[in-house]
């Protein structure tokens, strides 16, 4: 068995709201890898991660970034789902300019843990350029079963765009 | 062969001060750990566990520069020790949350220059307050001598323990 699989990709070929991940096999971690960017009128674009279908307010989320030659760092809680991604492009931005992320999720199945994440991703965007590292946290013990990606603002993922996401097998 | 080839799994069924793993084979190009921890003891910073190589345990032979954020302003900076690579939630954050840590080892194999590891870890909590809940990305070098890395281990610290469901991956990767 191989100790890294790919389960699945998605690549638009058309905007799409969402992309949903419904088959995640029994590994011992989840990877999402992101080449995305979105419809958005304006600057900047996240990209939310829902669990289980869950669009309740039980997530928190903690980031820390730079833009240029400014940092910053904070936190949310009671949001509607934890960032597979923080800041990306959008339509504003270059046609051809897509930003990217890799969001790790630990030990998915084990239903004594809250299901937390670990991220990080940048956007070289001319005007708003930015890398950031967050975490997320859904508090619910329940096994992952199935991830929805969004933007976060309600636009579209625009085509072009492209979601991988691994298996990490423990054994 | 494979590219990622999965060494070792430890999850904890009972509590534990230290995973370590020995005899590391030196086949591989680079060694990954993935670590979801949780702290047995209290700390609203979050806890830091050791990463040990090879057994040495004398901080100053390991140099961290780190980047890291649990308030409003994050810091950088740099400092001595080998328990500044990774951070994972106390008993103070909310419960059955576990923290993620991912270090990478590149060419730890190698005999003739120091090793350098490069981790990402987080602590989260359901609070957005000030230092009660922790980013860090740390890169960790160790050299105390250019020794190939044959063991590491990851101690909780404090004299506490890494709480049940704990669960900690080796992985060793390689090249063409």
């Amino acid at each position: 068995m191989a100790a890294i699989e790919a389960i699945a990709t998605t690549y638009l070929e058309a905007d799409a709201a969402s992309v949903t991940f419904s088959s995640l096999g029994s590994y011992e971690h989840l990877q999402i890898r992101l080449s995305w960017r979105t419809t958005r009128a304006s600057a900047l674009e996240r990209c939310l991660m829902q669990f289980n279908g869950d669009t309740g307010t039980n997530y928190s989320q903690h980031r820390m970034h730079g833009s240029g030659t400014t940092e910053g760092s904070s936190g949310n809680i009671s949001q509607t789902g934890v960032f597979a991604a923080y800041w990306g492009p959008t339509s504003v931005d270059d046609a051809t300019m897509y930003g990217s992320a890799v969001c790790d999720i630990l030990d998915y199945r084990n239903g004594s843990k809250n299901t937390t994440t670990m991220a990080s991703g940048g956007t070289a965007g001319m005007g708003t350029p930015y890398v950031t590292f967050q975490s997320g946290l859904w508090d619910n013990v329940a096994a992952v079963t199935s991830i929805v990606l969004l933007p976060g603002s309600g636009s579209d993922f625009t085509r072009g765009s492209e979601f991988t996401l691994y298996g990490l097998n423990s054994s | 062969m494979a590219a990622w080839t999965h060494i070792a799994h430890d999850s904890l069924s009972l509590p534990a001060t230290t995973v370590t793993w020995s005899s590391i084979s030196g086949s591989y190009d680079h060694l990954c750990i993935k670590a979801s921890m949780r702290y047995s003891a209290a700390g609203s910073a979050g806890q830091k566990p050791d990463v040990v190589y090879n057994g040495h345990t004398t901080d100053a032979d390991y140099s961290n520069t780190y980047l890291i954020a649990s308030t409003t302003t994050p810091t950088s900076g740099r400092v001595g020790g080998r328990d500044q690579a990774a951070i994972m939630p106390t008993s103070d954050y909310l419960a059955d949350t576990f923290g993620s840590t991912v270090i990478w080892i590149p060419h730890y194999s190698n005999s003739a220059n120091f090793k350098q590891a490069l981790s990402q870890s987080v602590a989260p909590n359901n609070s957005s307050t000030n230092g009660e809940w922790a980013l860090r990305v740390c890169a960790t070098l160790f050299h105390e001598n250019t020794d190939a890395i044959t063991e590491i281990s990851m101690v909780a610290g404090g004299g506490q323990n890494f709480v049940a469901h704990s669960t900690f991956d080796l992985y060793g990767i390689t090249g063409a």
